[in-house]
């Protein structure tokens, strides 16, 4: 059977367009407004959150049989903080610096709506495996909206590509600005709204 | 056993088993790595106050960092610039003897015997938190060597930018006393030279970031009030010609 026709190819490719999580199903939206003034920030953070959304998705899908359907919000929730807590302070002991740039993100990912969102909708009720890749798939979807967002952010809010100015001094010179607006949420509003607009529009030609 | 997973009584037994599992985990993985933690904040310090200096940097390695750190004479000092005794427990809440108790930790940077810097950490307010950073000042405790800012809350890509290299650079060099009076260091907004053309002035002032007037206001005021309130007397004391 082609790969691209595989379960596992669907499950990795819908969560990039067709069911992306932030573009569709509108789910993670406030980290993506809060770590895409940068890009090196918006990689970490969709590396960060990609780890955290597989093996909640994992560990849940493994206990998904044990759960009692009353607290089942409750439980992921502690499932998911106690492995966020688990991971921060193993980053702060044995790789100090990278922790350093996490740090601000650890408490973003413990509240991420996608990391419960998936739980829900999928680990709870499918096996780990299958599981595995839903979460890596939602996770690719995610960091793919992310770095696009960082990518305008970065270049027009303050001209430079991961830090490198990419926008040479005479283009300054000859008037241009940077957009301060980018650096700030409402144009990260902007640049999200564009993107879920623009998708919006190819996958319902698509659907024809 | 049948295990009827919406039963009350298992409802309970199951949270309660979540919540000891989960608090065990997390409890003994900070025990466990909780020296490892605190060695590597501590670190972390001694290479905030070097790096003002220009004595160490990001990449050097904490072997390193400690050595470096421990060659620098520290002592206590009042509002007078007297050397007092060094509360034992200094190291584990400074801003407790900074801002009740009027003491602070400053630092020597001693070459052979001979003093070559001074370090003094230096608290102030920016816009969205507390600034918290170390200045390093030449030997004639006039002249800025570096400065580094260890600790804020400021918008990334615009106040944040107080910690980038080019922001920092802007100070070495520069002076905090015209004639014996002390002026301090003042953040413009826009480019030194568009505000003055007088290089005496200049000597007290340095580039702003656009867009972060009021970071660099708390910057300012680092200087015309922190630094102006605490170690004059010190400096004046302990420079050397």
């Amino acid at each position: 059977m082609k790969f691209t026709k595989s379960k596992v190819f669907k499950q990795l490719s819908i969560p990039m367009l067709q069911e992306n999580p932030i573009m569709f199903l509108v789910l993670g939206v406030c980290s993506a407004l809060a770590v895409t003034v940068q890009m090196k920030n918006a990689l970490v953070m969709s590396v960060a959150l990609t780890v955290v959304l597989i093996a909640s998705n994992v560990v849940i899908s493994l206990i998904r049989n044990l759960i009692p359907g009353k607290i089942r919000i409750i439980v992921y929730l502690c499932v998911i903080a106690t492995m966020v807590g688990v991971v921060d302070l193993i980053l702060k002991a044995y790789v100090f610096e990278v922790s350093k740039q996490l740090s601000v993100f650890v408490g973003l990912i413990v509240t991420n709506c996608i990391v419960m969102g998936r739980a829900e909708a999928f680990a709870v009720a499918n096996p780990p495996i299958p599981s595995f890749w839903d979460g890596l798939g939602n996770g690719l979807g995610y960091s793919a909206v992310l770095i696009a967002v960082a990518f305008c952010r970065e270049l027009f809010g303050s001209g430079k590509f991961f830090g490198i100015q990419v926008i040479p001094a005479s283009v300054y010179g000859a008037g241009y600005l940077d957009n301060g607006m980018m650096l700030l949420p409402p144009g990260a509003f902007f640049v999200i709204g564009l993107i879920i607009w623009m998708s919006s529009i190819y996958v319902h030609r698509k659907r024809g | 056993m049948s295990r009827d997973v919406n039963k009350p009584s298992y409802t309970m037994a199951f949270a309660v088993v979540t919540c000891v599992i989960c608090s065990l985990m997390l409890s003994g993985v900070y025990a466990a790595l909780n020296d490892r933690i605190k060695f590597n904040l501590r670190i972390e310090n001694m290479r905030s106050v070097l790096i003002s200096a220009g004595l160490a940097d990001d990449q050097t390695t904490g072997k390193m960092v400690e050595t470096t750190f421990k060659s620098l004479k520290g002592e206590c000092i009042d509002r007078n610039g007297t050397v007092v005794e060094e509360p034992a427990d200094y190291d584990s809440r400074p801003e407790f003897y900074i801002m009740e108790k009027g003491l602070v930790k400053v630092y020597k940077a001693v070459l052979d015997g001979k003093l070559e810097a001074f370090i003094v950490p230096v608290n102030g307010t920016g816009l969205w938190g507390p600034l918290k950073g170390y200045l390093a000042l030449e030997k004639d405790g006039n002249t800025v060597k570096g400065i580094r800012f260890y600790e804020h809350k400021e918008t990334p890509g615009l106040g944040a930018e107080i910690e980038s290299a080019h922001f920092r650079e802007n100070f070495h060099g520069k002076t905090l006393l015209a004639d014996g009076e002390y002026k301090g260091i003042t953040v413009v907004k826009g480019k030194v030279e568009n505000v003055t053309q007088n290089p005496s002035d200049a000597k007290h002032m340095v580039d702003g970031i656009s867009g972060a007037t009021l970071t660099g206001d708390g910057v300012t005021k680092i200087f015309s009030e922190f630094v102006a309130s605490r170690y004059l007397p010190y400096l004046r004391a302990n420079a050397v010609r």
